[in-house]
């Protein structure tokens, strides 16, 4: 089988022999620092973001970025970024000032820990945790409360409202998220992310789970808020939620924080019903690059949703969550019982 | 509520979801309704009310311009004993009085709407200044420059 990324480990690794040094566990900080971990983050979401400033502009019919860096633009968020870092930090007087300088840091660090856990290939990991699938849900679920701090530390008005709608929303869909996961792990046995993946080897979850993966989907959207529930930010009325008093660079790590989230989110989605570094049929491509491939595929695809919706009214949105997504998840999580004790 | 109005419901729920995404799908392939302006343009539509010209031949130096602009943006210059208005495009609001009020129609409004400066007095025109009708060709930055013309077509169907 073709396979660059061993070939690039066993290359670095002679490398570093040849000057005398040995590094323990060279391969496990390859995948942590280069690829599926940071720095292949970071390039994706480059080119996450350009490319969602180009397809809001071409659905919208009009141009987007197109001068910087000549081809379609590609240096216009390397010049926004550097726009960003050379602003000015302020930190309203009334604001917990501390706390306000030290989130944005921190919730890009919980966006980005999860890809220690999430396999790319049988082999292809940072660490290897029994359960893993409960862990990435569980670092998931620590970013709202974050971002309702974060509405709080600010002490603005608008912040705060920004909050309290991500506590409505996070309340209202983090249920039905965790049981459609939950009928994910109690089809596969397992909390095991690599478990789940290797037992849709033959048929993905999202054939055996439909209905599982359209309310994964759907809570997805609203945990991340996303266009159709971006209520949390609504700019036409709360300015932009729990940003409003973010400039400079706190912005961009914020930001950079959301982003993180949709790719992060992406892999675990891929992972958990589209069977993850497997394909059906046998393949000459490793297994890193199809996961690799899924990941940003669904990351694209929730980045164009950004640019079709509009936004729905608070209540519909907490409606939809309690009144429909959730007996509809715990019908899912007792069909999940039903199709694993057929397969069994 | 019936049955068979739930089930209806429930299709027309989950047309909601899927047109847009194919709409918004189709919507990526079609002409953009914009210009890169500088490098493209598009004639103004008729009626646009632009840079203002004056025919020096005609003006019969009534100066009823000046007295008619709410921006008080018209000057008077006596040249060779005659009086010209000057305009101070800085202030003006285009709002077409002097063009209305003027007698033998000398003050004329063109398309030119794009005359940047570095320099807020090189927005002052001289009755003289006034007098040249502006170069379509002076109109535009940049080097490629050309006339394009936006499809209207309807975007939703
Ligand atoms: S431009 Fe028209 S209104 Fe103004 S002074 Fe000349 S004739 Fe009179
Ligand atoms: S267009 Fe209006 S504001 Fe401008 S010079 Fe004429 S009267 Fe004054």
């Amino acid at each position: 089988m073709w396979d660059p990324l061993s070939a690039i480990i066993e290359g670095l690794n002679r490398l570093l022999a040849s000057f005398g040094v040995a590094v323990p566990g060279l391969d496990r900080l390859f995948y942590l620092v280069v690829f599926p971990g940071l720095l292949a983050i970071e390039g994706v979401l480059y080119f996450l973001i350009l490319f969602e400033r180009k397809v809001i502009a071409r659905v919208n019919l009009r141009y987007g970025p197109l001068h910087v860096g000549r081809v379609g633009g590609v240096m216009q968020i390397l010049a926004d970024m550097l726009k960003f870092i050379q602003k000015e930090i302020i930190v309203p007087s009334r604001a917990d000032a501390f706390l306000f300088r030290a989130l944005p840091v921190l919730m890009v660090i919980v966006a980005t820990v999860p890809i220690f856990v999430i396999p790319f290939g049988p082999n292809v990991f940072v660490t290897h945790y029994e359960a893993s699938g409960l862990l990435v849900l569980a670092i998931f679920y620590l970013y709202p409360l974050l971002f309702m701090l974060v509405g709080w530390s600010a002490n603005n008005k608008y912040t705060l409202f920004g909050g309290l709608r991500i506590a409505y929303q996070f309340l209202a869909y983090e249920i039905p998220l965790f049981l459609s996961v939950a009928s994910v792990f109690a089809l596969a046995r397992s909390f095991d992310l690599i478990d789940i993946i290797e037992a849709q080897n033959s048929v993905w979850y999202l054939f055996l789970l439909p209905l599982g993966a359209i309310i994964f989907v759907i809570s997805l959207l609203a945990e991340l808020e996303r266009k159709p529930f971006d209520i949390p930010e609504g700019e036409q009325e709360i300015v932009l939620g729990p940003l409003t008093e973010y400039t400079g660079i706190n912005f961009l790590l914020m930001m950079m924080a959301d982003r993180t989230k949709i790719l992060i989110t992406s892999a675990y989605f891929a992972a958990i019903f589209l069977g993850g570094y497997t394909l059906p049929f046998p393949t000459p491509l490793p297994p890193y690059l199809i996961m690799f491939a899924k990941q940003v595929i669904i990351a694209f695809f929730i980045v164009f949703l950004n640019a079709i919706f509009p936004r729905i009214r608070i209540d519909h949105v907490i409606r939809v969550g309690w009144k429909y997504l959730m007996p509809l998840s715990l019908i899912n999580l007792v069909l999940a019982f039903f199709v694993g004790g057929l397969l069994t | 509520m019936s049955i068979t109005k739930r089930v209806n419901g429930v299709g027309e729920f989950i047309r909601t979801i899927v047109d847009p995404v194919i709409l918004g799908f189709r919507h990526l392939f079609r002409p953009r309704q914009t210009i890169r302006y500088p490098f493209e343009y598009y004639e103004p539509a008729d009626g646009y009310r632009g840079r203002i010209i004056n025919d020096l031949e005609k003006c019969i130096n009534c100066m009823l311009c000046a007295r008619i602009c709410p921006d008080k943006c018209i000057s008077q210059k006596i040249v060779e004993g005659k009086k010209w208005p000057e305009i101070d495009f800085g202030r003006c609001c285009f709002c077409g009085f002097c063009v209305w009020v003027c007698p033998p129609d000398s003050l004329q409004m063109t398309k030119d709407h794009s005359f940047p400066t570095y320099n807020k007095e090189d927005l002052f025109y001289e009755w003289d200044e006034l007098g040249e009708y502006p170069d379509p060709s002076s109109w535009r930055v940049g080097k490629e420059i050309k006339q394009k013309k936006i499809q209207h077509e309807m975007v939703f169907e």
